[in-house]
């Protein structure tokens, strides 16, 4: 549970730097309603589809696709690190 | 609810202020000083009236996005600052029809009967004086406590080089006003600016204004702080568009008290001019609350996403 919260805290860090202070209740949101889970129980197994809906979400708040694409990446990127595991 | 009461209030001061227009009949000495008959006049005041009242229609746009979204981020940190933000901005946009219907009808009031327009002249100045000072303290309690959540403080260059704008301003304002010839009596033609006694004029209209002067001020300064400290990419960009609609509109209704301590130099102005300057700073607070109710949107969508 510890290292999905990690995960989960991760996600949020990153998506801060896009969104600001609205960060934690955006991820809040899109994990309760497209995942139907609980944000802390968030897996390494759900964030390709988390990924999925956030950018199709943020594509609807910026026409950037430069930035969609980096926060996309780093999303992504999440899946690989070793601090956050299954 | 809230945002609905605040609507048809609108509607019913705007109602009221084409209605007071059209119906009151021009100042003798206003015809005389432009040269234009009591038709023309009606019609050039309506050329101006309605494009106004579309303007007071889009700040309330403005002003019903911001409230909607502070609305959505009532359980956040930043709910207190923005709550203030909207009561301020409220304050701004219910003066527009306040002031203007208020004037009319003083105008309509004392074109019959002379011996009242210098008290509706000193309540009318009291009345917006009070509007102001209320809305400028809102603004600037607001944004501080924005700024406060923010760890980034303004520069050297930044605070002071705007500290040394607005003592030159605020300087100017002082010596403009205590030179205007009809800061208390009335020339041959028009009405007096205050009708004051000048150590009654510097406390109680001057001293006011140069406080709402440095809390406008600091209001546009800390929001700044606050949007270059806040992370987020998409997050800043849609609170820029709320930052500098503030600026904007808190400039332009200030710029109009410059204006209105410029009465002497209207004298001769031509009318032209008058009324270009009177359109060039309505939508100037149009754009303002225009840009406000963008960046607000912008922030709600991302609440609501």
């Amino acid at each position: 549970m510890k290292q999905n919260s990690a995960l989960y805290t991760q996600v949020i860090a990153v998506t801060e730097d896009y969104l600001g202070p609205s960060a934690k209740r955006f991820i809040d949101r899109q994990i309760e309603n497209h995942l139907q889970k609980k944000p802390e129980n968030l897996t390494k197994k759900d964030l390709s589809t988390l990924n999925d809906w956030i950018i199709a979400v943020v594509a609807l708040l910026t026409e950037d696709e430069e930035l969609l694409a980096e926060y996309s990446n780093r999303l992504e990127s999440l899946s690989n690190n070793r601090s956050s595991k299954e | 609810m809230r945002n609905k009461k605040i609507f048809w209030l609108f509607v019913v001061l705007s109602l009221f202020y084409v209605l007071v227009t059209l119906f009151t009949p021009s100042d003798q000495s206003v015809l005389v000083r432009y040269g234009v008959s009591a038709t023309e006049a009606t019609l050039i005041e309506l050329t101006v009236t309605l494009p106004i009242v579309a303007i007071w229609f889009l700040a309330y746009l403005g002003w019903s996005k911001i409230s909607e979204y502070t609305q959505v981020v009532e359980p956040t940190k930043e709910a207190s600052g923005f709550q203030k933000i909207t009561n301020g901005l409220l304050a701004f946009v219910l003066m527009l029809p306040i002031n203007s219907t208020y004037n009319a009808l003083a105008r309509s009031i004392y074109s019959d009967n002379q011996s009242l327009t210098a008290p509706l002249v000193i309540v009318g100045n009291y009345i917006h004086i009070a509007i102001l000072l209320y809305a400028v303290i809102m603004l600037s309690k607001g944004a501080f406590e924005l700024k406060s959540l923010a760890k980034k403080k303004l520069g050297w260059g930044f605070t002071n080089f705007g500290m040394v704008l607005l003592a030159i301003l605020s300087f100017l304002y002082v010596y403009i006003t205590l030179s205007n010839p009809y800061r208390q009596f009335a020339g041959e033609s028009g009405t007096a600016t205050y009708y004051l006694p000048d150590w009654l004029l510097a406390s109680t209209v001057i001293f006011p204004y140069l406080i709402i002067f440095y809390l406008g001020f600091r209001t546009v300064q800390y929001i700044h702080i606050y949007k270059h400290s806040v992370p987020g990419v998409i997050y800043g960009d849609a609170l820029k568009y709320i930052a500098n609609g503030i600026g904007v509109s808190l400039i332009a209704i200030l710029a109009i008290r410059y204006l209105a301590s410029l009465n002497s130099v209207f004298e001769d102005a031509a009318l032209k001019l008058v009324l270009a300057l009177i359109y060039a700073l309505v939508v100037l607070i149009g754009i303002g609350f225009w840009l406000i109710g963008r960046g607000a949107k912008k922030l709600q969508q991302i609440e609501e996403l």
